[in-house]
């Protein structure tokens, strides 16, 4: 549950997608509007199905979670502390969800993602309870919205593409049906999707580094009328956000929830309070648990979401 | 979740006439996340006899199977899954900190100790597992290894108070009280003013014989945490300790009503010592106390000596047990109240040998061995 919110303009790190334009980078044309895959990384799935690929940092090889609810992609202090990085400290505090709060930054002199490499980016160092073992960091889409990225989750594949393909011409996996999605990606690159629940309209956000998805209460009670007082909705117990903040959790049994096509009945959705979930966050994070389910295609410049189901073909 | 893959279907026009090996192992993580631990076990347990699982899947399939098993607690069909999802994958590394715990249960300390070595050879700044390490070592009483694992805390977080904290309660269990405050301060200065932290010094005060100053940290730990036996039960007896009976008489009492059952017979036992300290009468409010208690096991022999029913020397005799660590925990209180006991009915030398026993020989981590102190000062 990573969602990190503060915009941050007074630290301007040095995104990776600069790394496109590096000579070592293969940026291959399309033919005939082919999609021209960049890299094919292997998935490491979490314990709670967060997904993490390998990347060399400072020619250490780590694995990092690909989240797109962050800003910038991040180390963990322990990872930052192995490689020696002296920290610095960042222009603005930035809260990750659960009111998680991260300050300091480390420079990377060398930063590889499958072929392509950057050099002195700058990671946010990531507060350690966020981070497990089996991982070193955040891959935020200051990296990844310079290019077009797939979630192959049925085959375990994290694939990076060009974006300089035909319009709508990304679907190569299936000849089948698939829903295409108008998304808007904000100043700090989050994605938002209009969906609908329970047939109400609402604005989602695709956080591939949230296990779970959740709203706040308050839109509970906003938008459907709902509060604690309604006997369907039931308290599941106690949980932590990013390691640290302490939530009670609800859940309601939503019908359905449907991005343009694509119907997901019985939606798993945490509810946490309003001073849990914050103020300013979106009105629907879709976590991986749902994510999981699809077989995605991110075109950040082309600002389109793609999607079918896992497994089609 | 199978549920919306068929929905899916229908949107998209896909097919899938079974259950796919992905989806096997995607329903297993969607029912382990619903704590269903049968299903997940299940889902797993089919995704993983399947040949087409993805290999990285298989790592994580062996991982999230053990943990199911480990819920059930069946440790032993846990730590295999675990050794499995290592043999796949030797740097998923979560394997080892779950397999460690697991160990931990089914009381393989060496080889939980070693897991979690491992695990620090490849994160050697991962605090947690420094933290987890201390605490195995800490529990076997093996208290300089813990001391130096929560050390290694300290210098790699020296303005946090969890290594200070940590460090402080081992120092004080080893009975280096000097370096226990001086964590325990370090602690509160930093700004960790939990309920624990004025605990374990108070704890520190009153094993050094400074009650005026033990009563103040447990007030203040009380405060915080005014529902937490252990701590109302240390203000009792510093308050006794430092012979202001009334109001150790006041807290024992509260004790004694709301208490969890295992505190019952210590809350009616501690009563009775008070009243009798403070002149009242200790037969009486002990009855009415221990009436609470219906206890066959120990300490049972205690409340019958205390209740005119039993006997110092029946009392010794239950103490022995064939559990070394229990016979000395058992022996301590024995000695302690039966010294007491011997007190009361002017019986000084055997009351003076049975404290002196007490104060030498009772686990650290007891609190008649502190009481057994302050009785002895107060007899000499």
């Amino acid at each position: 549950m990573r969602i990190l919110l503060s915009v941050v303009l007074t630290m301007s790190l040095v995104s990776a997608a600069q790394a496109a334009d590096d000579p070592s980078a293969p940026s291959p044309a399309p033919t005939a509007c082919n999609v021209g895959r960049i890299a094919s990384l292997d998935m490491t799935m979490l314990p709670d199905g967060e997904i993490a690929v390998p990347v060399t940092v400072n020619d250490q090889e780590m694995k990092l979670i690909v989240d797109t609810g962050d800003i910038y992609s991040g180390i963990g202090e322990e990872s930052a502390d192995a490689l020696h990085l002296k920290r610095g400290i960042a222009g603005q505090m930035f809260y990750f969800l659960g009111n998680v709060p991260a300050y300091q930054y480390v420079e990377a002199h060398s930063f590889k993602l499958g072929p392509m490499s950057a050099s002195d980016l700058r990671l946010l160092v990531v507060p350690s309870q966020m981070m497990r073992p089996n991982v070193d960091g955040l891959l935020g889409p200051n990296v990844m919205k310079g290019f077009d990225v797939e979630f192959d989750f049925a085959h375990g594949k994290f694939n990076i593409f060009s974006q300089n393909h035909c319009p709508h011409a990304v679907v190569y996996w299936t000849k089948g049906n698939y829903a295409q999605v108008p998304m808007h990606v904000d100043d700090s690159w989050h994605i938002s999707v209009p969906v609908t629940l329970n047939g109400k309209p609402l604005t989602a956000v695709i956080d591939s580094g949230a296990d779970r998805s959740t709203m706040s209460l308050d839109t509970l009670k906003d938008i459907f009328g709902i509060d604690e007082k309604n006997p369907a909705l039931k308290q599941t117990g106690a949980g932590t956000i990013n390691g640290t903040a302490r939530t009670t959790i609800y859940r309601y049994p939503f019908d359905t929830l449907a991005l343009e096509g694509v119907t997901v009945k019985s939606p798993d959705i945490d509810i946490i309070p309003a001073e849990t979930y914050g103020t300013h966050n979106p009105q629907l994070i879709i976590g991986i648990n749902v994510l999981r389910q699809l077989r995605l295609y991110i075109a950040y410049k082309e600002q389109m979401l793609y999607a079918t189901s896992a497994e089609a073909n | 979740m199978r549920q919306f893959l068929a929905v899916l279907c229908v949107a998209l026009c896909c097919t899938t006439a079974r259950a796919s090996t992905y989806s096997e192992f995607n329903a297993g993580i969607v029912a382990q996340s619903h704590d269903d631990w049968e299903s997940a076990i299940a889902h797993f347990t089919t995704a993983l006899a399947a040949s087409d699982l993805v290999p990285a899947y298989r790592t994580t399939a062996y991982v999230d199977r053990g943990l199911a098993y480990q819920h059930k607690k069946q440790f032993d069909l846990a730590i295999a899954d675990y050794t499995e999802a290592l043999n796949n994958d030797p740097s998923y590394l979560e394997a080892y900190q779950f397999r460690a715990a697991a160990y931990v249960v089914a009381d393989k300390i060496d080889l939980a100790i070693a897991d979690i070595t491992t695990l620090i050879s490849h994160k050697p700044f991962m605090i947690d597992a420094y933290g987890a390490r201390g605490e195995i070592y800490a529990s076997q009483h093996n208290y300089d290894a813990a001391i130096a694992d929560f050390s290694t805390i300290v210098g790699m977080t020296p303005k946090e108070p969890a290594g200070y904290e940590a460090r402080g309660a081992v120092y004080r269990a080893k009975g280096d009280y000097d370096h226990a405050m001086d964590d325990d301060d370090k602690a509160i200065d930093l700004g960790a003013k939990h309920a624990v932290n004025y605990f374990e010094r108070g704890l520190v005060y009153e094993a050094q014989g400074d009650y005026r100053h033990a009563v103040r940290d447990f007030e203040s730990a009380s405060d915080i945490a005014p529902k937490d036996d252990n701590v109302r039960l240390h203000l009792g007896l510093s308050t006794w300790e430092a012979g202001r009976f009334d109001d150790a008489l006041k807290t024992f009492g509260v004790i004694k009503d709301s208490a969890k059952p295992e505190f019952v017979p210590y809350a009616a036992l501690w009563m009775w010592l008070s009243m009798a300290k403070s002149g009242g009468d200790g037969d009486g409010a002990f009855k009415a106390a221990a009436g609470r208690y219906n206890g066959a096991d120990w300490p049972r022999p205690i409340v019958d000596l205390y209740a005119g029913t039993g006997s110092v020397d029946a009392m010794l005799k239950a103490a022995s047990d064939a559990d070394t660590k229990k016979q000395a925990e058992k022996t301590c209180e024995a000695n302690f109240y039966g010294g007491v006991w011997q007190d009361m009915h002017r019986e000084m030398a055997a009351a003076k040998a049975m404290l002196s026993t007490a104060a030498a020989a009772c686990p650290t981590y007891f609190i008649e061995r502190t009481a057994a102190a302050a009785e002895l000062k107060r007899l000499r």
